[in-house]
């Protein structure tokens, strides 16, 4: 059996023989990011060779130019024999928490259980970990969770999972923590895992048994961290997209994977418990899963919702959840909902690109050009690379000063990379560290261009123009070093006057724990889920050409 | 008065520009002045797409000025394919195109569907969500020299491979050259399933197409 050496942290790592280096660093970094799922498509998981057995390097290799600079993708090498790697882009992404500013104290009025066992049961259905069957309020007779304080809000995201504590009894949100969602070694997006569902279904198991367990020792840490205990959680509710929700629960997630994208889970309140999901740590106490939406628009864009209307918006409005799939939201009278949802891709986030990170506290989220040069936020010597806002308000930047044209092409620029025209932010040592490549805006554009594309496509279908919207809700990580008059310029959003753009963050935690406290929203949302119009975005007729004139980086005025 | 060469010059210039009226005027004015149409092509339309070719290749150009440019070709084109057609121009092949079963993603496909037309092959246009059935009758009934299959999710490429099998099970595999793409598809797997070739983008496809049919 071959032997694999991992320098710079010393490890090692036995594989069978023709396994993959990515199989090897993967074993023992489960984080390490392979964003294409091991296809050789990215050309991000490079490694170098110090000596070994391995196979010849393959043709996406070539492709992505990194043999020349004495590199191999870890993905695309086999090893035959000991072999000793050298990693020396480790791991960039460090975990980021925030408890947002949510000053709006959240609604309370018959707060689960206690409104079950009063005998009010609003549109939910039992799952048992297998079927899912009518509701009776005996399956919660049985589980002591009445009285207790700790409500647990998951946000259960395709990168990241989010966790939000509430105290009934304080009225306040006593803790957050953020992890990675543990899947994203079967592949980065949610199709690449569902594919790999389709071809071995026993790893729906696994990838469910993962998650669990990361949520469930997170919640024992913060529990015990925060001063309660475990028998003080009251309830907890999940939300994420119909993808995350279906592998969570176990529920065959395959028909989303082709045409039409059915979603497997009913548009019901889904009441389930730890027993029946197979938590192992923590007490048997009652999980509630806020209906999804059709397709991939899951629940996540539900509890975006009551967040936003909690803050009282006005409709007509839209709600923007921005991330490698987008939802969007289109609230035309409190009767009338479109929604949908655009596979952005990870570069919206940042991923993917030269030196793009997902999300660090050591990485520029924002940058913008003064006379004296680039200055970013925050204030760190040496960033790590560039978020997904700090490529926003860059971009939005270059398009002001006219580094790069309404059509993306890059009108400045310090030096050629690979081919590539590249804007240098910061040097070391005569080499560039941290830039921007032509390339990274053309990628850039695309994903820019799904989310346009898709509100333009809503509207349309709502007979409503850009004017007559009175708000316009951004949700998703970029958060507050977001400044919404970037996303203008460069027509991420509607261009409507500031005064009516409300960056609200990370909501989807919150407008779960929202849902688990107050019928009326409860009741809310189921309304909104039935009433909804779900748009397939590729089946639209406009949807290619708004696409393609989404492209440009320019203000889409009413 | 302005010559030959110097409206040759400004045709090829409106194309590369993407400027569809002044390329359908500028071809007129040619085809009045009596110049063959197959000047036209080979000295103005055909060197103006390859110039477009290399600035989406250097990132100069992205996928809205290739369209422009693409329709420009096209409209200029029109006007003299009724010449060129009674003096028998040959098409370079005939190519079946379409996303794969399962998979509704249409813009890839269109755009090389469109770059394919523009280099002079006659191209049937599918659609998407095409079943197996469909490409093997059009490999049939329509005696096309080649396919195209596109699929944009990891979880629908595996489609490229059921067609081919099909070809093979009804005999049909050495009478038609298979090309496959997509945003998730790589070379390496068109090995993998049997697949002639394998392209990035559209302008790659047109290269492969010609490169497989011989006529480039």
């Amino acid at each position: 059996m071959p032997r694999v050496f991992i320098k710079p942290f010393n490890r090692v790592v036995d594989i069978g023989y023709g396994e993959t280096l990515l199989d090897a660093i993967k074993s023992v970094y489960p984080e390490y990011s392979s964003p294409c799922g091991g296809r050789g498509l990215c050309g991000k998981c490079i490694v170098r060779v110090v000596e070994g057995v391995v196979s010849k390097p393959t043709g996406n290799e070539f492709l992505h130019n990194v043999l020349s600079r004495g590199y191999r993708l870890a993905c695309q090498t086999r090893v035959y024999g000991d072999t000793v790697i050298e990693l020396d882009h480790v791991l960039k992404g460090c975990v980021e928490c925030s408890i947002e500013t949510f000053n709006q104290p959240l609604a309370v009025d018959n707060p689960l259980p206690q409104s079950i066992l009063n005998g009010l049961r609003e549109h939910m259905i039992y799952y048992d970990g297998e079927c899912f069957r009518e509701f009776s309020r005996s399956y919660l007779s049985n589980i002591a969770s009445l009285n207790k304080r700790l409500y647990i809000g998951v946000d259960l995201g395709t990168t990241k999972i989010a966790l939000y504590f509430y105290d009934i009894e304080e009225r306040s949100l006593v803790s957050s923590d953020l992890l990675l969602n543990p899947q994203s070694r079967y592949g980065d997006d949610v199709v690449s895992r569902l594919t790999t569902i389709l071809y071995d279904r026993s790893v729906l198991e696994r990838m469910r048994i993962l998650t669990i367990e990361a949520i469930e020792d997170k919640v024992v840490g913060i529990v015990s961290g925060s001063g309660y205990c475990l028998d003080d959680i009251a309830f907890i509710g999940v939300a994420g997209n119909t993808a995350m929700l279906s592998i969570f629960l176990g529920v065959d997630p395959t028909p989303l994977t082709r045409s039409p994208y059915r979603s497997p889970l009913p548009s019901s309140f889904i009441i389930t418990d730890a027993r029946a999901l197979c938590f192992k740590k923590l007490p048997t106490r009652p999980i509630l899963v806020p209906p999804v939406f059709k397709s991939f628009v899951g629940s996540d864009a539900l509890a975006d919702l009551v967040v936003v209307s909690r803050l009282g918006a006005r409709p007509p409005y839209l709600l923007i959840d921005i991330g490698t799939n987008s939802e969007i939201v289109l609230v035309k009278s409190s009767r009338e909902y479109y929604v949908t949802s655009a596979p952005a891709g990870p570069a919206i986030e940042g991923m993917h690109l030269s030196c793009g990170v997902g999300y660090s506290s050591q990485a520029i989220r924002r940058l913008w050009i003064t006379s004296n040069g680039f200055k970013w936020k925050p204030l760190i010597d040496k960033p790590v690379g560039i978020t997904g806002s700090g490529y926003v308000s860059a971009i939005a930047d270059f398009r002001r000063h006219n580094i790069v044209s309404e059509n993306g092409v890059l009108l400045k620029w310090d030096r050629v990379v690979n081919g590539s025209k590249t804007i240098v932010i910061q040097e070391v040592d005569g080499e560039p560290r941290i830039y921007i490549t032509q390339s990274d805006v053309r990628e850039f554009q695309k994903a820019k261009a799904a989310i346009a594309s898709a509100w333009r496509v809503l509207l349309d279908k709502a007979g409503l123009g850009i004017s007559d919207l009175c708000g316009v809700y951004i949700a998703g990580s970029f958060g507050s070093s977001l400044d919404p008059i970037d996303l203008i310029e460069i027509g991420v959003i509607p261009s409507i006057p500031l005064d009516k753009v409300f960056v609200v963050g990370n909501a989807v935690g919150l407008g779960v724990i929202q849902l688990l406290l107050s019928r009326s929203y409860r009741l809310y949302g189921y309304r909104v889920v039935r009433r909804a119009v779900h748009i397939e975005l590729p089946l639209e007729d406009k949807f290619s050409r708004y696409w393609i004139e989404s492209l440009k980086l320019k203000r889409v005025e009413g | 008065m302005v010559g030959v060469e110097e409206l040759l010059e400004i045709l090829r210039k409106a194309v590369i520009d993407g400027d569809c009226e002044r390329a359908c005027s500028v071809t007129r004015e040619l085809v009045e002045k009596g110049v063959e149409p197959d000047v036209i092509v080979r000295e103005a339309l055909e060197p103006a797409m390859r110039v477009v070719g290399e600035l989406f290749e250097s990132e100069e150009y992205f996928i809205p000025e290739v369209l422009l440019s693409a329709e420009a070709f096209k409209k200029s084109f029109e006007v003299v394919r009724e010449r060129l057609l009674k003096k028998s121009f040959r098409r370079l092949g005939r190519i079946a195109i379409g996303t794969v079963r399962g998979d509704i993603h249409e813009l890839g496909k269109n755009l090389v569907a469109t770059m394919l037309t523009v280099a002079g092959f006659e191209v049937i246009d599918l659609g998407v969500d095409v079943a197996p059935e469909d490409f093997v009758k059009a490999v049939r009934d329509y005696g096309v020299d080649a396919i195209g299959l596109s699929a944009l999710m990891t979880s629908t490429m595996v489609e490229q491979r059921v067609v081919i099998e099909e070809l093979e099970r009804r005999g049909l595999r050495d009478c038609v050259k298979v090309v496959v793409g997509g945003a998730v598809v790589n070379e390496e797997w068109a090995r993998s399933i049997g697949a002639d070739g394998y392209a990035r983008d559209a302008f790659e496809a047109v290269h492969v197409f010609k490169k497989l049919l011989g006529v480039e």
